[in-house]
Protein backbone atom coordinates (compact mmCIF):
# COMPACT_ATOMS: atom_id res chain seq x y z
CA UNK A 1 0.00 0.00 0.00
CA UNK A 2 3.10 2.40 1.42
CA UNK A 3 4.68 1.74 -1.80
CA UNK A 4 2.26 1.75 -4.51
CA UNK A 5 1.32 5.48 -2.90
CA UNK A 6 5.14 6.52 -2.98
CA UNK A 7 5.31 5.22 -6.52
CA UNK A 8 2.30 7.40 -7.65
CA UNK A 9 4.32 10.62 -6.05
CA UNK A 10 7.01 9.23 -7.97
CA UNK A 11 4.39 9.13 -11.16
CA UNK A 12 2.94 12.37 -10.73
CA UNK A 13 6.82 14.09 -10.22
CA UNK A 14 8.16 12.64 -13.94
CA UNK A 15 4.63 12.90 -15.28
CA UNK A 16 4.78 14.56 -19.48
CA UNK A 17 2.68 17.77 -18.60
CA UNK A 18 4.73 18.55 -15.55
CA UNK A 19 8.05 17.93 -17.85
CA UNK A 20 6.18 20.29 -20.55
CA UNK A 21 5.62 23.46 -18.78
CA UNK A 22 9.03 22.92 -16.67
CA UNK A 23 10.64 23.15 -20.17
CA UNK A 24 8.64 25.95 -21.20
CA UNK A 25 9.30 28.11 -18.42
CA UNK A 26 13.26 27.01 -18.92
CA UNK A 27 13.24 27.57 -22.70
CA UNK A 28 11.60 31.13 -21.35
CA UNK A 29 14.45 32.34 -18.93
CA UNK A 30 17.12 31.48 -21.62
CA UNK A 31 15.42 33.21 -24.26
CA UNK A 32 15.39 36.13 -21.75
CA UNK A 33 18.57 35.71 -20.87
CA UNK A 34 19.84 35.94 -24.72
CA UNK A 35 17.34 39.37 -25.28
CA UNK A 36 19.11 41.00 -22.01
CA UNK A 37 22.73 39.91 -23.37
CA UNK A 38 22.11 40.70 -27.02
CA UNK A 39 20.60 44.51 -26.02
CA UNK A 40 23.93 44.82 -23.62
CA UNK A 41 22.13 45.24 -20.17
CA UNK A 42 25.13 43.48 -18.03
CA UNK A 43 27.88 43.36 -19.93
CA UNK A 44 30.07 41.47 -17.20
CA UNK A 45 27.83 38.24 -17.95
CA UNK A 46 30.95 37.44 -20.44
CA UNK A 47 33.00 36.85 -17.14
CA UNK A 48 31.52 34.02 -16.58
CA UNK A 49 33.57 32.47 -18.94
CA UNK A 50 36.57 33.30 -16.86
CA UNK A 51 35.72 31.52 -13.73
CA UNK A 52 34.34 27.75 -12.90
CA UNK A 53 30.77 28.79 -12.23
CA UNK A 54 30.85 28.53 -8.21
CA UNK A 55 34.11 30.74 -7.95
CA UNK A 56 32.75 33.57 -9.94
CA UNK A 57 29.22 33.67 -7.58
CA UNK A 58 31.40 33.62 -4.27
CA UNK A 59 33.54 36.51 -5.79
CA UNK A 60 31.05 38.53 -8.03
CA UNK A 61 28.06 37.16 -7.22
CA UNK A 62 27.08 40.41 -5.27
CA UNK A 63 28.25 43.15 -7.19
CA UNK A 64 26.05 41.81 -10.29
CA UNK A 65 22.61 40.92 -8.46
CA UNK A 66 21.08 40.74 -12.01
CA UNK A 67 22.83 38.22 -13.49
CA UNK A 68 23.67 36.16 -9.88
CA UNK A 69 19.46 35.88 -9.49
CA UNK A 70 19.28 34.64 -13.30
CA UNK A 71 21.56 31.93 -12.51
CA UNK A 72 19.98 31.35 -9.64
CA UNK A 73 16.58 30.91 -11.25
CA UNK A 74 17.59 28.37 -13.19
CA UNK A 75 19.50 26.25 -11.22
CA UNK A 76 16.28 26.33 -9.31
CA UNK A 77 14.26 25.17 -12.73
CA UNK A 78 17.57 22.73 -13.57
CA UNK A 79 17.09 20.85 -10.25
CA UNK A 80 13.12 20.64 -10.79
CA UNK A 81 13.83 19.30 -14.08
CA UNK A 82 16.63 16.67 -12.90
CA UNK A 83 13.88 15.79 -10.13
CA UNK A 84 11.04 15.20 -12.86
CA UNK A 85 13.84 13.52 -15.13
CA UNK A 86 15.18 11.50 -12.21
CA UNK A 87 11.42 10.23 -11.31
CA UNK A 88 10.87 9.52 -15.04
CA UNK A 89 13.73 7.17 -15.35
CA UNK A 90 12.24 4.92 -11.67
CA UNK A 91 8.79 4.57 -13.31
CA UNK A 92 10.12 3.54 -17.08
CA UNK A 93 12.95 1.26 -15.29
CA UNK A 94 9.97 -0.19 -13.40
CA UNK A 95 7.71 -0.07 -16.41
CA UNK A 96 10.42 -2.24 -18.53
CA UNK A 97 10.87 -4.55 -15.61
CA UNK A 98 7.22 -5.24 -16.22
CA UNK A 99 7.50 -5.08 -19.74
CA UNK A 100 10.16 -8.11 -20.03
CA UNK A 101 8.57 -11.75 -21.27
CA UNK A 102 4.93 -9.57 -21.29
CA UNK A 103 5.50 -8.02 -24.59
CA UNK A 104 6.99 -7.80 -28.14
CA UNK A 105 10.72 -7.01 -28.46
CA UNK A 106 10.27 -4.35 -30.95
CA UNK A 107 7.59 -2.38 -28.22
CA UNK A 108 10.24 -3.68 -25.66
CA UNK A 109 12.80 -2.07 -27.45
CA UNK A 110 10.94 1.02 -28.18
CA UNK A 111 10.13 1.89 -24.62
CA UNK A 112 13.79 0.55 -23.36
CA UNK A 113 15.09 3.83 -25.81
CA UNK A 114 12.75 5.97 -24.07
CA UNK A 115 14.52 5.05 -20.86
CA UNK A 116 17.66 5.58 -22.48
CA UNK A 117 17.27 8.90 -23.84
CA UNK A 118 15.83 9.86 -20.36
CA UNK A 119 18.79 8.61 -19.02
CA UNK A 120 21.12 10.47 -20.91
CA UNK A 121 19.21 13.39 -19.82
CA UNK A 122 19.65 12.76 -16.34
CA UNK A 123 23.53 12.07 -16.91
CA UNK A 124 24.19 15.46 -18.67
CA UNK A 125 22.49 17.81 -15.70
CA UNK A 126 24.77 15.75 -13.61
CA UNK A 127 28.26 16.23 -15.87
CA UNK A 128 27.04 19.90 -16.06
CA UNK A 129 26.59 20.32 -12.45
CA UNK A 130 30.04 19.12 -11.50
CA UNK A 131 32.18 20.86 -13.84
CA UNK A 132 29.84 24.53 -13.29
CA UNK A 133 30.95 23.43 -8.95
CA UNK A 134 34.52 21.73 -8.66
CA UNK A 135 37.76 22.37 -10.71
CA UNK A 136 39.74 25.74 -11.32
CA UNK A 137 39.45 27.58 -13.96
CA UNK A 138 42.76 30.71 -14.35
CA UNK A 139 41.05 34.02 -15.09
CA UNK A 140 44.09 36.13 -15.57
CA UNK A 141 47.46 34.07 -16.07
CA UNK A 142 48.20 33.29 -19.92
CA UNK A 143 50.48 30.00 -20.17
CA UNK A 144 53.62 31.17 -21.80
CA UNK A 145 57.14 28.70 -22.89
CA UNK A 146 59.46 29.27 -20.01
CA UNK A 147 56.73 31.12 -17.39
CA UNK A 148 55.11 29.34 -14.35
CA UNK A 149 51.39 28.96 -13.91
CA UNK A 150 49.68 27.24 -10.60
CA UNK A 151 46.57 26.59 -9.01
CA UNK A 152 44.81 26.95 -5.65
CA UNK A 153 44.03 23.37 -5.30
CA UNK A 154 47.57 21.66 -5.90
CA UNK A 155 51.25 23.98 -3.74
CA UNK A 156 53.49 22.80 -6.48
CA UNK A 157 54.29 25.50 -9.34
CA UNK A 158 54.38 24.38 -13.06
CA UNK A 159 56.54 24.98 -15.60
CA UNK A 160 55.73 25.76 -19.44
CA UNK A 161 58.67 23.84 -20.61
CA UNK A 162 56.84 23.92 -24.47
CA UNK A 163 54.50 25.43 -26.03
CA UNK A 164 54.13 24.83 -29.96
CA UNK A 165 51.10 26.21 -31.78
CA UNK A 166 50.06 23.42 -34.21
CA UNK A 167 52.76 22.90 -37.24
CA UNK A 168 50.16 23.56 -39.47
CA UNK A 169 49.82 27.49 -39.62
CA UNK A 170 46.85 27.86 -41.76
CA UNK A 171 44.79 25.94 -38.98
CA UNK A 172 44.90 29.43 -37.14
CA UNK A 173 45.85 30.33 -33.64
CA UNK A 174 42.79 28.94 -31.47
CA UNK A 175 43.32 25.60 -33.17
CA UNK A 176 44.74 23.11 -30.21
CA UNK A 177 48.34 23.23 -29.32
CA UNK A 178 50.77 21.17 -28.05
CA UNK A 179 51.51 21.85 -24.65
CA UNK A 180 54.26 20.30 -22.07
CA UNK A 181 53.91 21.43 -18.11
CA UNK A 182 56.78 20.49 -15.87
CA UNK A 183 56.01 19.76 -12.30
CA UNK A 184 58.83 21.97 -10.69
CA UNK A 185 59.29 19.78 -7.21
CA UNK A 186 58.99 16.67 -8.53
CA UNK A 187 60.08 16.68 -12.25
CA UNK A 188 57.93 14.84 -13.80
CA UNK A 189 56.28 16.32 -16.84
CA UNK A 190 53.22 16.22 -19.19
CA UNK A 191 51.37 16.81 -21.40
CA UNK A 192 48.62 19.19 -21.65
CA UNK A 193 45.76 18.29 -21.62
CA UNK A 194 46.34 15.11 -19.26
CA UNK A 195 46.20 14.06 -15.75
CA UNK A 196 49.16 14.67 -13.28
CA UNK A 197 48.70 13.67 -9.60
CA UNK A 198 44.90 13.25 -9.67
CA UNK A 199 43.70 16.76 -11.61
CA UNK A 200 43.52 16.80 -15.33
CA UNK A 201 44.56 19.59 -16.99
CA UNK A 202 43.39 21.54 -19.73
CA UNK A 203 43.47 24.66 -21.84
CA UNK A 204 41.17 27.39 -22.88
CA UNK A 205 41.14 30.11 -25.34
CA UNK A 206 40.27 33.42 -24.48
CA UNK A 207 40.74 36.94 -25.57
CA UNK A 208 43.47 38.57 -23.65
CA UNK A 209 44.42 42.89 -23.93
CA UNK A 210 48.42 43.18 -25.30
CA UNK A 211 49.84 46.68 -25.76
CA UNK A 212 51.57 47.23 -29.24
CA UNK A 213 53.89 50.23 -29.39
CA UNK A 214 53.91 51.95 -32.61
CA UNK A 215 57.59 52.14 -33.88
CA UNK A 216 56.87 54.84 -35.65
CA UNK A 217 54.98 57.42 -33.42
CA UNK A 218 55.73 55.49 -30.25
CA UNK A 219 52.17 55.97 -29.68
CA UNK A 220 51.11 52.20 -27.52
CA UNK A 221 47.89 51.07 -28.20
CA UNK A 222 45.86 48.15 -27.07
CA UNK A 223 45.04 45.01 -29.02
CA UNK A 224 42.62 41.66 -28.65
CA UNK A 225 44.54 38.70 -29.33
CA UNK A 226 44.23 35.19 -27.97
CA UNK A 227 45.90 33.56 -25.04
CA UNK A 228 45.53 30.31 -23.52
CA UNK A 229 44.82 29.53 -19.89
CA UNK A 230 44.68 26.68 -17.93
CA UNK A 231 41.54 25.01 -16.32
CA UNK A 232 41.73 22.26 -13.91
CA UNK A 233 39.60 19.27 -13.02
CA UNK A 234 39.52 16.49 -10.54
CA UNK A 235 37.27 15.12 -13.82
CA UNK A 236 37.77 15.21 -17.70
CA UNK A 237 34.13 15.70 -18.62
CA UNK A 238 35.06 14.35 -22.23
CA UNK A 239 34.59 10.68 -21.48
CA UNK A 240 31.38 11.14 -19.34
CA UNK A 241 30.20 13.75 -22.43
CA UNK A 242 31.14 11.23 -24.73
CA UNK A 243 29.20 8.89 -23.03
CA UNK A 244 25.84 10.84 -22.58
CA UNK A 245 25.85 11.79 -25.73
CA UNK A 246 25.91 8.08 -27.72
CA UNK A 247 23.35 7.06 -24.92
CA UNK A 248 21.21 10.02 -26.41
CA UNK A 249 21.70 9.84 -30.01
CA UNK A 250 21.34 6.04 -29.84
CA UNK A 251 17.91 6.38 -27.68
CA UNK A 252 16.69 8.76 -30.42
CA UNK A 253 17.63 6.76 -33.22
CA UNK A 254 16.79 3.39 -32.31
CA UNK A 255 13.56 4.74 -30.90
CA UNK A 256 12.28 6.19 -34.65
CA UNK A 257 13.44 2.91 -35.94
CA UNK A 258 11.40 1.15 -33.75
CA UNK A 259 8.51 3.50 -33.67
CA UNK A 260 8.39 3.24 -37.60
CA UNK A 261 8.60 -0.53 -37.83
CA UNK A 262 5.99 -0.62 -35.14
CA UNK A 263 3.93 1.54 -37.55
CA UNK A 264 4.45 -0.67 -40.34
CA UNK A 265 3.26 -3.94 -38.38
CA UNK A 266 0.05 -2.21 -37.53
CA UNK A 267 -0.19 -1.29 -41.15
CA UNK B 1 34.28 34.13 -58.59
CA UNK B 2 33.59 36.37 -55.37
CA UNK B 3 30.56 37.98 -57.19
CA UNK B 4 29.75 34.35 -59.26
CA UNK B 5 28.72 33.44 -55.59
CA UNK B 6 26.33 35.94 -54.62
CA UNK B 7 24.46 36.40 -57.48
CA UNK B 8 24.02 32.67 -58.57
CA UNK B 9 22.51 33.07 -54.85
CA UNK B 10 20.30 35.87 -56.11
CA UNK B 11 19.47 34.24 -58.95
CA UNK B 12 18.20 31.28 -57.68
CA UNK B 13 15.65 33.23 -55.52
CA UNK B 14 14.80 35.03 -58.66
CA UNK B 15 13.83 31.83 -59.90
CA UNK B 16 11.96 30.46 -56.48
CA UNK B 17 10.22 33.90 -56.62
CA UNK B 18 9.04 32.51 -60.20
CA UNK B 19 7.84 29.84 -59.33
CA UNK B 20 6.02 30.57 -56.32
CA UNK B 21 4.27 33.39 -58.92
CA UNK B 22 2.87 30.54 -60.45
CA UNK B 23 1.77 28.80 -58.09
CA UNK B 24 -0.25 31.54 -56.96
CA UNK B 25 -1.15 33.27 -60.51
CA UNK B 26 -1.34 30.41 -62.84
CA UNK B 27 -2.19 27.77 -60.84
CA UNK B 28 -4.37 25.47 -63.72
CA UNK B 29 -2.42 22.61 -63.51
CA UNK B 30 -0.62 23.48 -66.85
CA UNK B 31 2.13 24.79 -65.45
CA UNK B 32 2.59 21.94 -62.74
CA UNK B 33 5.58 20.76 -64.94
CA UNK B 34 7.04 24.15 -65.60
CA UNK B 35 7.14 24.64 -61.54
CA UNK B 36 9.29 21.67 -61.15
CA UNK B 37 11.36 22.24 -63.88
CA UNK B 38 11.94 25.87 -62.22
CA UNK B 39 12.58 24.60 -58.78
CA UNK B 40 14.91 21.58 -60.11
CA UNK B 41 16.85 24.51 -61.44
CA UNK B 42 16.79 26.85 -58.58
CA UNK B 43 18.49 24.11 -56.48
CA UNK B 44 20.95 23.20 -58.63
CA UNK B 45 21.67 27.08 -58.83
CA UNK B 46 21.41 27.47 -55.32
CA UNK B 47 23.40 24.43 -54.90
CA UNK B 48 26.17 25.82 -57.08
CA UNK B 49 26.25 28.55 -55.00
CA UNK B 50 26.35 27.41 -51.89
CA UNK B 51 29.51 25.58 -52.92
CA UNK B 52 31.38 28.23 -54.10
CA UNK B 53 30.55 29.77 -51.29
CA UNK B 54 31.75 26.72 -49.29
CA UNK B 55 35.55 26.88 -51.74
CA UNK B 56 35.73 30.66 -51.25
CA UNK B 57 35.58 31.02 -47.69
CA UNK B 58 36.89 27.66 -46.30
CA UNK B 59 34.01 26.69 -44.44
CA UNK B 60 29.53 26.47 -44.24
CA UNK B 61 28.60 30.05 -44.27
CA UNK B 62 27.51 29.92 -40.47
CA UNK B 63 29.30 31.91 -38.13
CA UNK B 64 27.82 35.06 -38.96
CA UNK B 65 23.77 34.42 -38.44
CA UNK B 66 22.86 36.26 -41.66
CA UNK B 67 24.77 33.62 -43.04
CA UNK B 68 23.64 30.47 -42.63
CA UNK B 69 20.48 31.36 -44.80
CA UNK B 70 22.20 30.10 -47.60
CA UNK B 71 22.52 26.31 -46.34
CA UNK B 72 18.90 26.32 -44.88
CA UNK B 73 17.35 28.07 -47.56
CA UNK B 74 18.98 25.06 -49.83
CA UNK B 75 17.88 22.53 -47.25
CA UNK B 76 14.22 23.96 -47.23
CA UNK B 77 14.11 24.33 -51.05
CA UNK B 78 14.60 20.49 -51.44
CA UNK B 79 11.69 20.34 -49.22
CA UNK B 80 9.83 22.34 -51.09
CA UNK B 81 10.64 20.18 -54.52
CA UNK B 82 9.32 17.44 -52.20
CA UNK B 83 5.95 19.13 -51.48
CA UNK B 84 5.64 19.78 -54.67
CA UNK B 85 6.22 16.45 -56.49
CA UNK B 86 6.01 14.26 -54.23
CA UNK B 87 3.13 14.81 -51.78
CA UNK B 88 1.47 17.19 -54.33
CA UNK B 89 0.05 19.20 -51.84
CA UNK B 90 -0.13 23.34 -53.14
CA UNK B 91 -1.08 24.95 -50.55
CA UNK B 92 1.69 23.50 -48.47
CA UNK B 93 4.42 24.59 -51.34
CA UNK B 94 3.47 27.79 -51.25
CA UNK B 95 3.88 27.90 -47.99
CA UNK B 96 6.99 26.65 -47.80
CA UNK B 97 8.16 28.74 -51.01
CA UNK B 98 7.07 31.91 -49.18
CA UNK B 99 9.52 30.79 -46.07
CA UNK B 100 12.02 30.50 -48.51
CA UNK B 101 12.13 33.94 -49.85
CA UNK B 102 11.57 35.28 -46.49
CA UNK B 103 14.78 33.65 -44.98
CA UNK B 104 16.19 35.14 -48.05
CA UNK B 105 14.78 38.49 -47.05
CA UNK B 106 15.75 38.00 -42.91
CA UNK B 107 19.28 37.40 -44.22
CA UNK B 108 19.81 40.01 -46.69
CA UNK B 109 22.12 41.42 -47.18
CA UNK B 110 24.42 38.23 -47.80
CA UNK B 111 28.38 39.39 -47.65
CA UNK B 112 30.53 38.51 -50.25
CA UNK B 113 32.65 35.23 -49.32
CA UNK B 114 35.70 37.65 -48.53
CA UNK B 115 33.39 39.55 -46.49
CA UNK B 116 32.94 36.40 -44.07
CA UNK B 117 35.44 36.56 -40.82
CA UNK B 118 37.45 33.91 -41.62
CA UNK B 119 37.92 31.35 -38.45
CA UNK B 120 40.04 28.75 -39.32
CA UNK B 121 39.28 26.56 -36.67
CA UNK B 122 35.90 25.47 -38.99
CA UNK B 123 37.47 24.59 -42.07
CA UNK B 124 38.26 20.85 -40.23
CA UNK B 125 35.55 17.79 -41.36
CA UNK B 126 34.06 17.86 -38.06
CA UNK B 127 33.00 21.54 -38.21
CA UNK B 128 31.66 20.86 -41.55
CA UNK B 129 29.79 17.91 -40.49
CA UNK B 130 27.86 19.01 -37.63
CA UNK B 131 27.52 22.28 -39.07
CA UNK B 132 25.58 21.03 -42.26
CA UNK B 133 23.74 18.73 -39.48
CA UNK B 134 22.45 21.82 -37.59
CA UNK B 135 21.76 23.52 -41.09
CA UNK B 136 19.28 20.25 -41.49
CA UNK B 137 17.74 20.40 -37.89
CA UNK B 138 16.76 24.64 -38.78
CA UNK B 139 15.42 23.76 -42.38
CA UNK B 140 13.29 20.95 -40.45
CA UNK B 141 12.06 23.50 -38.25
CA UNK B 142 11.50 25.70 -40.90
CA UNK B 143 8.92 22.95 -42.74
CA UNK B 144 7.83 22.29 -39.43
CA UNK B 145 6.80 26.12 -39.22
CA UNK B 146 5.18 25.86 -42.72
CA UNK B 147 3.39 22.53 -41.80
CA UNK B 148 2.06 24.67 -38.86
CA UNK B 149 0.94 27.86 -41.15
CA UNK B 150 -0.57 25.22 -43.55
CA UNK B 151 -2.68 23.50 -40.32
CA UNK B 152 -4.13 27.08 -39.42
CA UNK B 153 -5.28 27.67 -43.69
CA UNK B 154 -6.96 24.31 -43.24
CA UNK B 155 -8.17 23.45 -39.86
CA UNK B 156 -11.68 24.73 -41.07
CA UNK B 157 -11.92 23.46 -44.71
CA UNK B 158 -9.97 19.99 -44.96
CA UNK B 159 -10.19 17.83 -42.13
CA UNK B 160 -8.44 15.12 -42.86
CA UNK B 161 -5.91 17.17 -44.42
CA UNK B 162 -5.46 18.97 -41.23
CA UNK B 163 -5.10 16.07 -39.36
CA UNK B 164 -2.11 14.37 -41.77
CA UNK B 165 -0.57 18.11 -40.92
CA UNK B 166 -1.11 17.45 -37.03
CA UNK B 167 0.78 13.94 -37.88
CA UNK B 168 3.49 15.69 -39.88
CA UNK B 169 4.02 18.06 -37.62
CA UNK B 170 4.89 15.70 -34.86
CA UNK B 171 7.38 13.75 -37.09
CA UNK B 172 9.09 16.57 -38.55
CA UNK B 173 9.44 18.23 -35.32
CA UNK B 174 11.09 15.14 -34.22
CA UNK B 175 13.31 14.57 -36.48
CA UNK B 176 14.29 18.05 -36.20
CA UNK B 177 15.23 17.63 -32.34
CA UNK B 178 16.96 14.25 -33.04
CA UNK B 179 19.49 16.13 -36.04
CA UNK B 180 19.56 19.12 -33.46
CA UNK B 181 20.73 16.80 -30.75
CA UNK B 182 23.46 15.34 -32.98
CA UNK B 183 24.86 18.63 -33.83
CA UNK B 184 24.75 20.14 -30.41
CA UNK B 185 26.31 17.18 -28.92
CA UNK B 186 29.27 16.44 -31.79
CA UNK B 187 29.61 20.72 -31.31
CA UNK B 188 30.39 19.83 -27.72
CA UNK B 189 32.77 17.12 -27.99
CA UNK B 190 34.87 19.39 -30.79
CA UNK B 191 34.37 22.07 -28.75
CA UNK B 192 35.94 20.08 -25.35
CA UNK B 193 38.79 19.11 -27.80
CA UNK B 194 39.68 22.55 -29.75
CA UNK B 195 38.79 25.31 -26.99
CA UNK B 196 39.01 23.14 -23.78
CA UNK B 197 35.53 24.09 -22.76
CA UNK B 198 31.94 22.76 -24.44
CA UNK B 199 29.98 25.56 -22.79
CA UNK B 200 30.56 29.12 -23.05
CA UNK B 201 28.21 31.67 -21.38
CA UNK B 202 27.55 33.23 -24.96
CA UNK B 203 24.16 33.86 -26.56
CA UNK B 204 24.18 31.05 -29.30
CA UNK B 205 24.92 28.57 -26.27
CA UNK B 206 21.90 29.70 -24.30
CA UNK B 207 19.86 30.18 -27.43
CA UNK B 208 20.87 26.55 -28.08
CA UNK B 209 19.76 25.33 -24.94
CA UNK B 210 16.33 27.49 -25.45
CA UNK B 211 15.85 25.58 -29.14
CA UNK B 212 16.12 22.02 -27.58
CA UNK B 213 14.17 22.80 -24.22
CA UNK B 214 11.70 24.14 -26.75
CA UNK B 215 11.25 21.37 -29.13
CA UNK B 216 11.71 18.94 -26.23
CA UNK B 217 8.22 20.00 -24.95
CA UNK B 218 6.86 20.13 -28.80
CA UNK B 219 7.35 16.51 -29.07
CA UNK B 220 6.24 15.52 -26.01
CA UNK B 221 2.72 17.39 -26.52
CA UNK B 222 1.25 14.12 -28.59
CA UNK B 223 1.41 12.17 -25.00
CA UNK B 224 -0.41 14.60 -23.36
CA UNK B 225 -4.19 14.56 -23.03
CA UNK B 226 -6.72 17.47 -22.29
CA UNK B 227 -4.60 19.62 -24.59
CA UNK B 228 -6.35 21.69 -27.49
CA UNK B 229 -4.93 20.68 -30.95
CA UNK B 230 -3.72 24.22 -31.81
CA UNK B 231 -0.87 24.06 -29.51
CA UNK B 232 1.40 21.83 -31.75
CA UNK B 233 0.68 24.18 -34.67
CA UNK B 234 1.41 27.13 -32.56
CA UNK B 235 4.10 26.14 -31.05
CA UNK B 236 5.71 24.99 -34.77
CA UNK B 237 5.18 28.46 -35.14
CA UNK B 238 6.35 29.98 -32.11
CA UNK B 239 9.48 27.87 -32.22
CA UNK B 240 10.72 29.21 -35.76
CA UNK B 241 9.57 32.36 -35.41
CA UNK B 242 11.77 32.92 -31.95
CA UNK B 243 14.90 31.20 -34.23
CA UNK B 244 14.31 33.70 -37.04
CA UNK B 245 13.53 36.72 -34.83
CA UNK B 246 16.81 35.86 -32.53
CA UNK B 247 18.80 35.34 -35.86
CA UNK B 248 18.01 39.37 -37.32
CA UNK B 249 16.21 41.54 -35.01
CA UNK B 250 19.84 42.80 -33.43
CA UNK B 251 21.30 43.17 -36.79
CA UNK B 252 17.98 45.18 -38.09
CA UNK B 253 17.03 46.78 -35.01
CA UNK B 254 21.28 48.24 -35.07
CA UNK B 255 20.86 49.38 -38.60
CA UNK B 256 17.42 50.85 -37.40
CA UNK B 257 18.58 52.79 -34.63
CA UNK B 258 22.05 53.70 -36.39
CA UNK B 259 19.68 55.23 -39.15
CA UNK B 260 17.36 57.06 -36.89
CA UNK B 261 20.75 58.35 -35.29
CA UNK B 262 22.40 59.94 -38.82
CA UNK B 263 18.67 61.30 -39.89
CA UNK B 264 19.01 62.94 -36.26
CA UNK B 265 22.69 63.99 -35.53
Amino acid sequence: MGNSKIFKIIEKTGSVKFFFWLSIIISLHFYIAVIALKAGIDPKFKTLNNYVLIDWIKNYGADHICITTWIFIAFVFVSILFVNMFARVIVELNNLLNLYSKSNKVFFIKKASVFVIHFSVVLFVVIHFTSSVSGYKSPGAVIKEGGFVSHPKYSNKLKCIELKKTADASAGPRSAPKIVLKDELTNHAFAVPGWNNGFYYRVYADFVPKIIKNSKTGKERTVKTIGLKLIVSELNVLIPLLFASFLCLTGLFTHILMKNRLIAGEK
Amino acid sequence: MEYFAKYTYFFAMMLYASALFLMFFKDNGKTDKLIKQLLITAIAVHGVSLFSYIILSGYVPLHKRRQYMIPTTFGLSIILLFTWTKYKNRLLSKIVSFTVLFMFFCGFPVPLPSEMPSISCLTGIEPFLWHNIYNMAVALFAYCFCLSIAWFFSQNKNEAEAKSFIKRIHNVSLWGFVLFTFSQAAGSVWAIAEFGDYWQWKPIHLMSVAIWMFYAAMIHVKYMSGFSKKVLPLMGTIGFACIVWWGIYFDYSKNIIGFIKGVFA
